[in-house]
C-alpha cells in the first residue's frame, strides 16, 4: 500500500507538471510574432544645377542663380561654378567653389585676370556634403579683350576703366550668344571689349551708373583696361 | 502491479482536469475557437502584422521617423513587447545596406502596446531612420529596405 501510494504521488506530480505547462502557454505565456514586414525609404536625388545668369561688371564676370534645396528647407551649402572656355584656341576651365551665402540667389565674381581673351560660357553644380549634382545648362556667353602689356604706373593697375553697372542685372538673354550689361556708353572700352558681341537689344531697364567708380576693386586682380582708364585719385 | 499503475494514471488525471479548471480556461470558449479554429492561420503560425508610410526625402543628416501601426488579426488582444527594425537592402549598387549609409535605431515610444482583437493601434512613438552626413554619393536617389519584427504575447483574461 505504501509502494502505491509513492506511485501515485509521482505520477500525478509529472501529469500536473504537464497539464500545468499547457494551460499556462494557452491561457497567457503565448508568445506571437509579426509577419516578416519590410519598409522602403527613399532618398531624394541631387538636382540639375541652375542655369546661371551672366553680366559683365567693370571687365568681370558677375554669375548668379538662384540658391537650391536638396529637400524643402534645405539649401545646398556649395556651389561649382564653373568657367568654359568657349573660345578657339580654348583656355582652361577656372572653377569656383562657392560657399552658399544663405540667401534666395547666390553669385561669384570672376576677375578680368581670368577672363581676359576669352570667351566664356559658365556651368553650376549644386553640392550638399559630400554629394554632388548635374551640372546646369551653359550660361550664355560672355566675350572679354585681351589683357594689354602691363602698366608701368601700379596706380593705373587698381583703377578699373568701365564703370560698374548695378549688380541688378541677371537675366539672361534668350539667345545663346553673348550677355552683357547694358550697353555702356563708353567710348574708350566698348568697342574694344565686346567684340564678339551678339547684337542683342539693349535692355532699356538696367541701370549703369554713369559715374565711373574709380576705387579699387578687391576683386579684380589686374585691369586690361587700365591704360585707358582715367587714373585714380 | 498494473492495478497500481491504473490507479495511479487515473489520479493524476483526475489532479489535471482539476488543474485545468482552477485556471479557468474551459470557461473562456473564445480562446479555445482562436487556438484551433482561426481560418486565416489554421496550422500555420500566429502573427500580427506591422504597417507605416515609406519614408521619404532622406539625404545627409537628416532624420526621419518611421511610424508604426499594429494590425492585430488574431480573435484576442495581444501585447507588443519588443520592435527591432534592420536595413536590409538597398536599389543601387555603390550603395550598400550598411551604418554608414543608413541607420535605424531603437523604436522610441513605450512597450509594451496592447492591441485589441481584431484591432489596428497606432504606436505612439516610432523608428528613427537617419542618413550619416558621410553617406556615400552614390546613395542619391536610392532606395532603402527596412525590415522590421515585432515580438509580443496573448493576453490572458
Amino acid at each position: 500500500m505504501r509502494r502505491t501510494g509513492r506511485l501515485l504521488l509521482v505520477g500525478a506530480v509529472a501529469l500536473s507538471l504537464g497539464v500545468a505547462g499547457t494551460v499556462y502557454a494557452y491561457a497567457g505565456g503565448w508568445t506571437v510574432t509579426s509577419a516578416p514586414t519590410r519598409f522602403t525609404a527613399k532618398v531624394v536625388k541631387m538636382p540639375r544645377g541652375v542655369e546661371p545668369s551672366v553680366t559683365k561688371q567693370s571687365g568681370q564676370a558677375v554669375v548668379s542663380w538662384s540658391a537650391q534645396e536638396i529637400a524643402p528647407g534645405v539649401r545646398m551649402d556649395h556651389y561649382l561654378v564653373v568657367a568654359h572656355s568657349v573660345a578657339e584656341p580654348p583656355q582652361p576651365d577656372v572653377t569656383r567653389a562657392v560657399a552658399a551665402g544663405g540667401s534666395t540667389t547666390e553669385s561669384v565674381t570672376f576677375g578680368t585676370g581670368e577672363m581676359a581673351g576669352g570667351k566664356w560660357r559658365w556651368t553650376i553644380t549644386p553640392k550638399y556634403r559630400e554629394w554632388t549634382g548635374e551640372p546646369s545648362k551653359l550660361s550664355p556667353r560672355l566675350a572679354f579683350p585681351a589683357a594689354p602689356a602691363a602698366p608701368a604706373d601700379p596706380a593705373v593697375i587698381a583703377a578699373p576703366a568701365v564703370p560698374p553697372a548695378s549688380p541688378s542685372v541677371s537675366a539672361p538673354t534668350p539667345e545663346a550668344g553673348d550677355t552683357s550689361t547694358a550697353p555702356v556708353p563708353d567710348v574708350r572700352t566698348s568697342p574694344a571689349s565686346e567684340p564678339e558681341n551678339v547684337p542683342a537689344p539693349p535692355r532699356s531697364s538696367t541701370p549703369v551708373e554713369e559715374e565711373p567708380d574709380l576705387g579699387p576693386d578687391p576683386s579684380v586682380s589686374a585691369s586690361p583696361e587700365g591704360p585707358t582708364s582715367p587714373v585714380a585719385p | 502491479m498494473s492495478k497500481r499503475w491504473w490507479i495511479a494514471a487515473t489520479s493524476a488525471a483526475a489532479l489535471a482536469a482539476a488543474l485545468i479548471v482552477a485556471v479557468g480556461s474551459p470557461d473562456n470558449p473564445d480562446e479555445t475557437i482562436v487556438l484551433v479554429g482561426d481560418s486565416h492561420h489554421r496550422g500555420g503560425p500566429l502573427y500580427f502584422e506591422l504597417k507605416g508610410k515609406p519614408v521619404r526625402g532622406l539625404f545627409p543628416g537628416a532624420v526621419k521617423q518611421m511610424k508604426i501601426s499594429v494590425v492585430n488579426p488574431l480573435g484576442y488582444r495581444i501585447t507588443v513587447h519588443r520592435l527591432t527594425a534592420k536595413v536590409s537592402d538597398t536599389d543601387r549598387r555603390g550603395c550598400s545596406a550598411t551604418a554608414a549609409n543608413l541607420q535605424v535605431r531603437s523604436y522610441s515610444g513605450r512597450l509594451p502596446v496592447t492591441v485589441a482583437a481584431s484591432g489596428r493601434t497606432e504606436l505612439g512613438g516610432a523608428i528613427p531612420v537617419s542618413m550619416p552626413i558621410g553617406a556615400t554619393r552614390k546613395c542619391a536617389g536610392a532606395r532603402f529596405t527596412i525590415a522590421i519584427s515585432g515580438v509580443g504575447q496573448r493576453v490572458p483574461r
